[in-house]
């Protein structure tokens, strides 16, 4: 009884949050300069036609009008038709979207796959020459701006060594061409939230190494590698799953730059177009799916700590 | 025995009854003929015979058309397929109608089985051509009734050949025969008709509704290859702005247009050089080659363009011989095409032209001598070189050097900071506190708007600007404006300088950047407006006559030249690089994409 009220609590704390996004959203791009008409008719033509078009568009009415209607149609599902393509928003996020999860999914099990064994051996070898230096490396992963990096990895990995394309995606993860294709731009995406990763993985398990109970085990002769995996893994590991949740957010963020860099088809590539063209549907659209995705894994990672730590629960 | 006798004599009969037509035939090749035309000629059998070959026939419409203006006793060919007998007409000599076919499309080239891999800019949103379209892509799938040939004249597409009347006010197109569509529906005059009344139909969304509605007042099909655009107001420059390439007038097919209406976007169907094929948002646009191209089939199988948003990438890819073409360079990467064996640069000046205008609405700049005073205070040659190097030239006076209405004879101001310095002080600006002058207590300050990347090197010019004024005594901060916001900033927003400009497909003398920004236009924001420009600029586009409007838009740039109302930096030029192994690619200038002949050197 208590998950599902839980559950059903969160998504209704969910719809005031939506709201407030989309309504933001809605008045930086109407506030703010940039005429998607301007963008879209040639720089030469008439003002009669600019007026037509916005006309047409329905831009012309004023702003109470447009966020309402535009309310009124997000409720019957309607996010309206791109201004550039005339395509529905839906269909467009539809096309792209599958490419950006499976992005974010490979970049995830890559940060976790690097970050987190990283972390916990440069604790359990603490003030180790290991230690030292997956430190450092992880100082740098955290600082890198993330587009200098895609950047080097193309010259490396692909001019250089000529492992990888370039970019664009050669086809499904369950081929080889399409696993060669997303690995460059998936790690460069991965590469920070592995270093933040490691470095909380690390601090997180030599805090636990220092309670009681694992004094206690110790003490009752468990051989050490016990100790780590069935005592201090399991406790150290929690803060890792919230962080894990808020990167969730930061990695939606950095698939507009790793997607770019790499011409990957997601929903990156298509924000940076509309935001570029202001294409206001298409921005709302997409901005309304990453809250829900955001909002999504932060309910997913609330159910996860029941499962980890027996202490918690969902009330 | 008695029979080959008989038969003898008929053959003998039959040479002699020849020998009247052979000396007829005779003049071919000597100079033009004047034709009466006879009972059951068609034009095809008469361009045969004098000129050897039927399709030569367009060669005498064009002479005899011309000839017929000036002298009326010849007949109008109207519809080539319609002749009267007892009519007169020009044929011309052989070497005259090669002269005139030459502009007709090169012969079909041998055909291979290879894909060709264009790295593009950015997606293309829709492909309806009556909306935003394909813009610089459009004439891989559509045609359009005029084309432009690399340096940029007009050349016939799907008109074979056009007529304009003396006051521009009606415009006739003969219609290129036996054109399919790619769904096989029939290019006519009807579908001409169709094209222009969905662009003109308010309901369908389309880019210059409001414009066509104003401009056309009818449009007629005499014939089944004949379309005659009847204009409200005379217009010379209607081909280029509405039916030329790069316009929304490429020709879609009608059929298509009835089937798919709002979804036409999604399902290009044209009569171009390419076929389309699928369009995987964001991933690739494939395109395969047209086998009854009226131009000739493309000699590669299939077309993929491919959108790489970042440029760094798209040099990669081209790099690493995953692409073949990358259709925009950053002018920084071509260092890194040239000093890399397997790839060619590709370089054309464009018609475009940017440099830095000044706001006339302050008083600051109100002073013809103060702004003659800052252009010669800035070393544009020295900025130029420096700045833009081989990605443009540099350009003289306000119109684009490759306009056909480019006036020569404008002098620059040349770089002077001396005269610069005595002319600031003529018009009462003596050096104050910290060298910057002042005048009346007032300290010499502007601000020098420009966008971060809209225009090649835009900012960085402007910086350089900034510190070449401060050498004279002039403040100058520079304001930068995000790309997306330009022209609403320029606009709206306040400034004593602007670094601008444009980019013009169409070469005539009646277009370009500067009837747009010192015109009566909305983006005029410049406050400068001057009585006979404004004149010459409300006629220029009423002229039938070429040299008439040349000479105006001569004068035009003189008095723009005179008033100092601005700084002209540079033509751009258009940029692609390919791998070697890419041959029969033609660069062009004005940028559209045509490319039938490309092919790979395995």
């Amino acid at each position: 009884m208590g998950r599902n009220n839980y559950v059903l609590r969160k998504v209704l704390v969910g719809i005031p949050v939506l709201i407030g996004v989309v309504t933001l959203v809605f008045l930086i791009l109407h506030l703010t300069p940039g005429d998607p008409v301007r963008q879209m008719l040639p720089p030469d033509a008439s003002e009669e036609d600019v007026m037509r078009m916005r006309e047409y568009l329905g831009l012309d009415d004023p702003l109470s009008v447009q966020y309402f209607r535009y309310w009124g149609r997000v409720v019957h599902g309607d996010f309206g038709r791109s201004l550039r393509s005339q395509r529905p928003v839906l269909e467009e996020i539809r096309a792209r979207l599958p490419y950006t999860i499976e992005l974010a999914l490979v970049a995830v099990i890559l940060s976790n796959v690097i970050g987190i064994p990283i972390g916990v051996i440069s604790a359990v070898k603490q003030d180790t020459v290991f230690d030292n230096i997956s430190r450092a490396i992880a100082f740098l992963g955290v600082s890198l701006p993330s587009f200098w990096l895609a950047t080097m990895f193309i010259l490396l990995f692909a001019l250089v060594l000529g492992w990888f394309p370039p970019s664009g995606r050669d086809g499904p993860l369950w081929t080889v061409a399409g696993l060669r294709s997303i690995f460059m731009p998936a790690l460069t995406l991965a590469v920070g939230s592995a270093a933040g990763l490691a470095r909380l993985a690390r601090s997180s398990m030599l805090e636990v190494l220092r309670q009681d109970y694992i004094t206690v085990a110790r003490a009752k002769g468990l051989r050490e590698r016990l100790v780590y995996t069935r005592h201090a893994l399991r406790n150290a590991l929690l803060p890792v799953v919230t962080f894990m949740g808020t990167q969730f957010g930061y990695l939606l963020g950095g698939a507009v730059i790793s997607e770019t860099v790499f011409a990957w088809p997601g929903m990156g590539q298509l924000a940076v177009n509309a935001i570029f063209f202001r294409d206001y549907p298409l921005i709302q659209g997409i901005v309304f799916f990453y809250a829900i995705g955001v909002m999504l894994v932060n309910l997913t990672v609330d159910l996860t700590y029941v499962l980890m730590d027996p202490r918690i629960s969902l009330s | 025995m008695r029979k080959k006798w008989f038969n003898s004599v008929i053959a003998l009969t039959l040479l002699l009854a020849l020998i009247p037509s052979l000396a007829v035939a005779a003049p071919q090749g000597q100079g033009e003929t004047v034709y009466t035309v006879q009972k059951d000629d068609s034009l095809w059998a008469i361009a045969e015979k004098y000129l050897g070959n039927g399709t030569a026939y367009i060669a005498i419409v064009m002479a005899n058309n011309a000839k017929q203006e000036t002298d009326s006793s010849f007949a109008k060919i109207i519809e080539p397929s319609l002749i009267q007998p007892g009519w007169k007409i020009l044929i011309p000599s052989a070497e005259e109608a090669s002269k005139l076919l030459a502009q007709a499309p090169a012969a079909p080239l041998g055909k291979l089985d290879q894909t060709i891999i264009i790295a593009i800019e950015k997606d293309i949103p829709t492909f309806d051509e009556h909306k935003s379209g394909m813009g610089i892509f459009s004439s891989l799938m559509f045609d359009y009734l005029i084309h432009y040939d690399a340096d940029g004249n007009r050349i016939p597409g799907l008109a074979e050949f056009w007529e304009i009347s003396d006051d521009a006010s009606e415009l006739t197109f003969h219609l290129r025969k036996g054109v399919k569509f790619h769904d096989g529906t029939d290019f006519n005059a009807e579908a001409v008709k169709i094209n222009f009344e969905r662009q003109m139909d308010p309901a369908a969304g389309a880019a210059r509704t409001k414009e066509l509605i104003q401009a056309i007042e009818t449009i007629l099909t005499p014939y089944d290859y004949t379309v005659v655009f009847k204009l409200k107001e005379p217009d010379v420059a209607f081909i280029g702005y509405y039916l030329a390439d790069g316009t929304h007038g490429g020709m879609v097919s009608p059929a298509a247009i009835e089937k798919y209406g709002d979804d036409l976007g999604s399902h290009p169907v044209g009569t171009g050089p390419w076929k389309f094929v699928s369009h995987s948002i964001g991933q690739e646009i494939v395109l395969e080659r047209n086998e009854d191209y009226w131009g000739g089939p493309p000699k590669a199988s299939k077309l993929i363009l491919r959108p790489i948003l970042e440029e760094a990438t798209r040099l990669v890819e081209l790099e690493t011989g995953n692409v073949h073409i990358v259709q925009k360079l950053d002018p920084i990467q071509m260092e890194t095409v040239e000093a890399n064996p397997d790839l060619v640069l590709h370089s054309k000046p464009s018609t475009s032209l940017y440099g830095l205008f000044f706001n006339q609405n302050t008083d600051l700049f109100k002073d013809v001598n103060v702004r003659r005073a800052v252009a010669l205070a800035i070393d544009v040659d020295g900025i130029v070189d420096a700045l833009i190097g081989k990605a443009g030239i540099r350009s003289q006076g306000p119109v684009p050097v490759l306009n056909l209405g480019h006036n020569p004879n404008i002098e620059e101001p040349g770089y002077d900071p001396e005269e610069a310095q005595r002319l600031l002080a003529e018009a009462g600006w003596s050096p104050g506190a910290g060298g910057v002058l002042e005048k009346d207590g007032q300290k010499f300050e502007l601000t020098i708007l420009t966008p971060d990347g809209r225009y090649i090197q835009d900012k960085e010019i402007c910086t350089a600007v900034q510190d070449q004024l401060k050498s004279v005594g002039l403040e100058a901060t520079v304001k930068v404006i995000e790309p997306a916001s330009w022209w609403d900033e320029l606009l709206t927003s306040g400034f004593d300088m602007a670094f601008t400009g444009g980019w013009f497909t169409d070469p005539d003398p009646s277009r370009g950047p500067m009837f747009l920004f010192f015109g009566d236009t909305r983006y005029n924001a410049f406050g400068y407006r001057n009585p006979e420009l404004l004149d010459i600029f409300s006629r220029i586009r009423q002229t039938g006559d070429f040299d008439t409007r040349k000479e105006m838009a001569w004068r035009a740039q003189e008095i723009l030249s005179d008033d100092v109302v601005g700084v002209w930096f540079y033509n751009a030029n258009i940029l692609a690089a390919s791998t070697k192994k890419l041959k029969g690619y033609e660069h062009n200038g004005i940028g559209f994409w045509r490319i039938n002949s490309v092919y790979l050197e395995e």
